[in-house]
């Protein structure tokens, strides 16, 4: 390869409307692994990759989805300001072939504003089954910028898109004859007034359809173009004149005026561009089937709750299996290790911190995939979406948006990510609400906390005690909302307009990719900060080496070994060894963090190891397992883990601890993601203070329960 | 607001089956999204599904579904068709 010949890198930009397959279309081209869903808007923010075709570097950029370049959330205006002011080399705008109607209206905007752009006719295939057929050379002299059928899902066509982009990128290539959307003559004639104005302003600066671009922008009362031209008072003072009398007139504002105008050229277009079939094809009956059924009025609530157990359930028992099998990997492994390496300290911290640890945690692996697939399907399928419109109406008994359903959802994942995904909702004060209740959501990191305790000590009922976990963090998030938005977010109720798409049967490869995602992102914390805080947690309870016993332990051992053998003695010497071994854990460093900090849990009666365990939680909450590993590990035999704890605590504490550790604590990364959606760091203390208190309290009133009920 | 036309309803009003040519949309941040959606003066919209609870209902529309709560569809005036 050559590095004499310095290129500029092409920028690539993939805009088009919500679910028309932009991300699809990125991974395919960058090889990357995005999330991909079939509900609308999962990009949230736009992400890039360098990649190469035929020798040049592009960069390719995957936008969120957006209907109009008037943007109205803030994830929309992070996709109408890339194009809008970073102004990409190359804008390929993605269409959903199916549903030319309404993608062609970002389309309309784009052509007005005259980037250099390719029309993506995607999800071809779908548009074929559909009975639709597309005069696709007509849409090239139409839209001015040449048009590719391509279905990402396979990749047909992508090549071609990489190659259209390069070629108009060319200087040498000719440009395509401009086209421009017509109006009537009523908006035509403003148009053109305000246009010679404009020409006035900014002689020779701008070209006829660059003039006329600003003028429609004018006339549509896009605020930040009218600041930009804040200098022109007569400018300003002329669109204002002429918007009010267009309205007088027209009895329709401007804005509605051009947006029906836009409308009205897609029409005529289409008309000539695009055939459909009369008769009604059998997918689309199926689809409305499967709606009848899953958007029944009475049966749809009932399903959806159905469904969530299901999956809840199957993570639980299925996972079991492979789960088993990693465990006696790990149990081998570590009896390996165990038989060959010498004792000594390395052995103790590999076998007692290391192993124990990541071991311990690495076990739950199965059930975090599963419960990954099950995320993967509801959102491949186009389920999640029906989900938000059944649930609606419940969500905003409970100061939430519908919307609200997909950051909720994808909370049982991960909250971090799911934070990021309130940016779908439009009004600021319920995407906040969003942001602060999503937390209390079980994301996967608790499910190993939740599995552990419901293994240890509910093991005959361990699947539901599980699923009331996952209950209780619903109705903990939504009861915090409706008490959010009563109190510190009294919020005005804010519409609700999404997009239902139609059912996609999941490609095998997107699933895949999904779980696979998932799952190295486990494996990687699991390799950084699991295995720094198992390491850092065996040193804390190892050291300081030097330990004033309460006690001569080792001459009262010795002193025992000299009498007569006898089953006194011998139970004598193990409570002596336990005792020391107790009174060296609490004496270490760890055992002086518990215990400085366990009276707060004191009226739960949390012994400090569990305090130990609640710590690390706020690092990741996969630390809490980790922890309880190599705290236990000492005195672990061959039953492992779960029956080391399950001695520890009486079922109502047990119960207790799982509600405070389901409920305690945002951890670092989700508490990053609510200071950016947030936006302050006020919204974070009271996010902690708020989820710290409720726990606590949760948690003392069931220990309290329990010593009445029990 | 019904006065001047006839047989003004909104889009909320719209029964099971029925469908509307749209006549008016609201002059607000909302109106001028649905407008960008597609429910702009002339386009058909017809009644799909309504949620459990009434509320939100979907509507067909440009070729595809949208979904909208009663409030924010009542910003829509239609003539029946
Ligand atoms: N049949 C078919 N499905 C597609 C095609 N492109 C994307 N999809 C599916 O459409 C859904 C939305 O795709 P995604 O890339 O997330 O859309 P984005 O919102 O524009 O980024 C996913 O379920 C994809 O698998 C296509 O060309 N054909
Ligand atoms: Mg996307």
């Amino acid at each position: 390869m050559t590095h004499d010949v310095k290129i500029k890198t092409l920028t690539v930009a993939l805009t088009g409307n919500p679910n028309s397959g932009k991300t699809t279309i990125f991974n395919k081209l960058a090889n990357a692994r995005e999330s991909v869903g079939n509900y609308p808007r999962v990009t949230i923010a736009p992400r890039e990759r360098l990649i190469e075709h035929r020798g040049r570097q592009i960069m390719l950029v995957d936008l969120p989805g957006i209907y109009s370049l008037s943007a109205r959330t803030p994830e929309e205006q992070a996709g109408r300001d890339y194009i809008h002011f970073k102004r990409p080399d190359v804008v390929i705008n993605i269409l959903d072939s199916g549903n030319l109607d309404r993608s062609l209206f970002l389309t309309t905007q784009l052509i007005e504003m005259g980037c250099p752009r390719i029309h993506a006719l995607n999800m071809f295939d779908e548009a074929r089954r559909k009975g639709i057929s597309i005069d696709t050379p007509a849409l090239v002299s139409m839209l001015g910028g040449p048009v590719i059928e391509t279905v990402a899902t396979t990749g047909e066509g992508l090549d071609l898109l990489l190659d259209a982009a390069l070629e108009i990128a060319d200087p040498a290539t000719p440009p395509h004859p401009s086209v421009s959307v017509g109006y009537d003559a009523h908006l035509e004639a403003a148009i053109e007034r305000v246009r010679t104005q404009i020409t006035e302003l900014h002689p020779q600066e701008m070209s006829a359809q660059q003039s006329r671009w600003l003028a429609i922008k004018l006339l549509e009362g896009d605020d930040e173009i009218l600041t930009r031209e804040g200098e022109h008072k007569e400018l300003i003072e002329q669109v204002g004149t002429e918007r009010a009398t267009f309205k007088q007139h027209h009895d329709e504002s401007c804005e509605l005026a051009f947006a029906a105008g836009r409308y009205g050229f897609i029409h005529g277009l289409l008309m000539e561009a695009r055939t459909v079939s009369a008769e009604i094809p059998d997918e689309a009956m199926l689809h409305t089937r499967v709606d009848d059924i899953l958007l029944h009025r009475w049966l749809g609530l009932p399903i959806l709750l159905g469904l969530m157990w299901v999956m809840f359930e199957t993570t639980f028992t299925l996972g079991a299996y492979p789960t088993d099998i990693i465990k006696s990997g790990v149990d081998a492994l570590s009896g390996l290790l165990g038989g060959i390496l010498p004792d000594s300290m390395i052995k103790d911290l590999l076998l007692n911190g290391v192993l124990a640890g990541v071991g311990g945690t690495i076990v739950f692996l199965p059930n975090v995939v599963i419960l990954f697939f099950f995320l993967a399907l509801f959102s491949e399928t186009g389920y999640i979406a029906r989900g938000a419109f059944l649930l609606d109406r419940l969500m905003h008994l409970f100061g939430l948006h519908g919307k609200a359903l997909i950051p909720l959802i994808m909370g049982y994942g991960c909250n971090a990510p799911a934070i990021m995904a309130t940016r779908t909702i439009e009004g600021r004060r319920s995407r906040i609400i969003t942001s602060l209740v999503t937390p209390f959501m079980c994301c996967s990191a608790r499910l190993p906390v939740m599995m552990l305790f419901a293994g240890a000590f509910f093991s005959a009922h361990a699947g539901s005690m599980v699923f009331a976990m996952y209950l209780l963090s619903i109705v903990t998030a939504l009861g915090s909302a409706i008490l959010f938005s009563k109190t510190v977010l009294r919020s005005m109720p804010e519409p609700f307009v999404m997009e239902l798409p139609p059912y996609r049967l999941p490609s095998i490869r997107a699933v895949l990719f999904h779980m696979w995602e998932n799952a190295a992102g486990f494996l990687q914390k699991v390799g950084s900060v699991i295995l720094v805080g198992s390491i850092v947690i065996w040193f804390l309870q190892e050291f300081p080496r030097e330990i004033t016993f309460s006690q001569n332990y080792d001459a009262a051992l010795t002193e025992l070994a000299s009498q007569p053998a006898s089953d006194e003695r011998v139970s004598e010497e193990e409570r002596l060894t336990a005792e020391r071994d107790r009174e060296k854990l609490e004496k270490s460093y760890l055992g002086r963090i518990g215990m400085a900090v366990a009276p707060v849990f004191e009226p739960m009666g949390f012994g400090w190891k569990d305090t130990v365990a609640i710590l690390t939680g706020v690092v990741a909450k996969e630390a809490v397992v980790a922890s309880y590993a190599v705290l236990y590990a000492q005195s672990k035999e061959s039953e492992g883990l779960m029956s080391a704890i399950s001695g520890t605590m009486n079922p109502a504490q047990a119960f207790a601890f799982m509600v405070f550790a389901l409920l305690y604590l945002p951890c670092l990364a989700t508490i990053g993601a609510i200071r950016r959606e947030a936006g302050s760091w006020k919204w974070v203390g009271f996010s902690v203070a708020y989820s710290l208190g409720l726990a606590w309290t949760l948690a003392l009133i069931i220990v309290n329960l329990g010593r009445v009920l029990l | 607001m019904q006065n001047s036309q006839m047989e003004a309803v909104t889009l909320a009003d719209l029964g099971p089956g029925q469908s509307g040519c749209v006549v008016k949309v609201a002059d607000d941040a909302l109106g001028h999204n649905l407008a960008a959606m597609g429910l702009v003066r002339g386009a058909t919209v017809s009644l799909n599904r309504t949620a459990p609870m009434g509320n939100p209902r979907i509507y067909a529309i440009k070729g595809y579904q949208l979904s909208l709560r009663n409030e924010d569809a009542r910003k829509v005036l239609l003539r029946l068709s």
